[in-house]
């Protein structure tokens, strides 16, 4: 009886630890009822209840989580992104490999928003972490964050994957707002040109090695990715590119989620900075739309017949595959015969290599 | 509120970082069409010899 009356005691002394539960309680709404990243944001959401119980008894379990998968050596995003390479198909991109440039050109958000963070007074390693959510992808965020020792890790994953899942409500209007209707009924044939095993093959191992010489501190983050890519490519090892893809992403999945909630004890949450935070994130994701669009408007002005949508350029967002069928759907909204799904596919899978890029730049910049 | 500093420290990385970007993704595509065509133009090429060879 004692320790209850001690437990409520402290839940009286502490009533952030409330509205802490509440914001659990809002992700697990999310992930469930709105189904927005459920994967992420239901175990983030009742980490967070689990670390902000008065006494709790989870929080050294979940504290040592994050010491082995994060802390330490940023393993957990790193073996996510095994998975995640084994996921990706790079041929729609390696039949026209110009379509990296959109990839390229959907990072603008993130350089507006270390501007932007730094002109409102964020420290330089913080606001490069919070630029970083313009990456559009939540293993180069935290492993950025991380690495830079960021004081916002939690906002800053909970900004990134509340954006990514919110993908086709943020981007549809800064589409429509950046193009016209003409823009939007440009039709791209797509000529499915076969790429040769050895070029699939290659390719990881190529990008790996430029990548890594250009951005040593990226070579973790892009060799992980194109190793993943390797297993899937390679062609004898089919069961171990089905793990990866499946059974691997998932198990870090699910211990990334709650280990994250380690961060969200309400004094390390529950700060005016946070509000702030998640505000930059939607200006890093609106600004890398924003730059995507315009490279193909500027692309288009040099070119007199083949001329590109410039709707394919918001696809570099790397939240692969929603932005691309955020694309393909406005593109089937505008002519239900214009396809524009094979091109925004190539652009959103660039983009995730871009954005890698961007990360590695970011890390030897500021670390 | 307002770091006019930080943010005139963050501009040469801007510029630099997505500038970076454009350079390593136009090293990469550079690579990519010779992956895509220097075996198509390797082969090509044998093939004719081959046929120069049967003619003579």
């Amino acid at each position: 009886m004692e320790v209850l009356y001690e437990t409520f005691l402290s839940l009286a002394d502490q009533p952030k630890l409330l509205i802490m539960w509440a914001i659990g309680g809002l992700l697990i709404f999310l992930a469930i009822k709105k189904e927005m990243e459920p994967s992420l944001l239901l175990p983030m959401g009742f980490g967070a209840i689990l670390v902000n119980l008065p006494e709790s008894g989870a929080k050294n379990v979940i504290d040592a989580l994050f010491q082995v998968g994060i802390e330490y050596h940023e393993l957990f995003p790193l073996i996510l992104f095994i998975g995640i390479g084994a996921m990706i198909d790079f041929e729609p991109l390696l039949t026209n490999p110009k379509l990296m440039f959109f990839g390229a050109a959907a990072q603008f958000g993130i350089f507006f928003t270390l501007g932007m963070a730094s002109l409102l007074g964020f420290a330089p390693n913080d606001a490069a972490s919070i630029a970083i959510i313009g990456a559009a992808d939540g293993p180069t965020a935290i492993f950025v964050a991380q690495m830079l020792k960021s004081s916002y890790l939690p906002a800053i994953m909970v900004a990134a994957y509340s954006y990514m899942a919110l993908v086709p409500l943020v981007q549809p209007p800064i589409i429509k707002l950046c193009t016209t209707k003409a823009e939007r009924k440009i039709k791209m044939a797509y000529k499915g040109k076969k790429v040769s095993k050895t070029t699939k093959i290659l390719f990881p191992i190529v990008v790996t090695i430029i990548v890594g010489m250009i951005a040593p501190d990226s070579v973790a983050l892009i060799g992980f990715l194109m190793f993943g890519n390797l297993i899937r490519e390679c062609g004898v090892l089919n069961s171990l590119s089905e793990t990866a893809q499946n059974v691997l992403a998932n198990l870090i999945t699910i211990f990334l989620g709650i280990t994250i909630a380690s961060k969200m004890t309400a004094n390390e949450f529950l700060q005016p900075q946070t509000l702030l935070i998640m505000g930059l994130g939607l200006v890093a994701f609106i600004f890398d739309t924003f730059g995507g669009i315009m490279l193909a408007k500027f692309m288009n002005l040099f070119t007199k017949k083949n001329k590109i949508n410039p709707m394919i350029g918001a696809a570099g967002i790397s939240a692969f595959p929603m932005s691309a069928r955020v694309v393909h759907k406005l593109g089937l909204e505008e002519d239900n015969q214009n396809f524009l799904l094979m091109h925004s596919i190539g652009v959103n899978v660039s983009g995730q290599i871009a954005s890698v890029i961007a990360g590695g730049l970011i890390l030897a910049f500021y670390s | 509120m307002f770091n006019v500093q930080y943010f005139l420290d963050a501009l040469p990385n801007i510029g630099l970082g997505y500038g970076g970007i454009f350079v390593v993704t136009a090293i990469i595509v550079g690579v990519v069409y010779l992956l895509n065509n220097v075996p198509e133009k390797i082969a090509e090429r044998r093939r004719k010899k081959e046929e120069d060879e049967d003619d003579e």
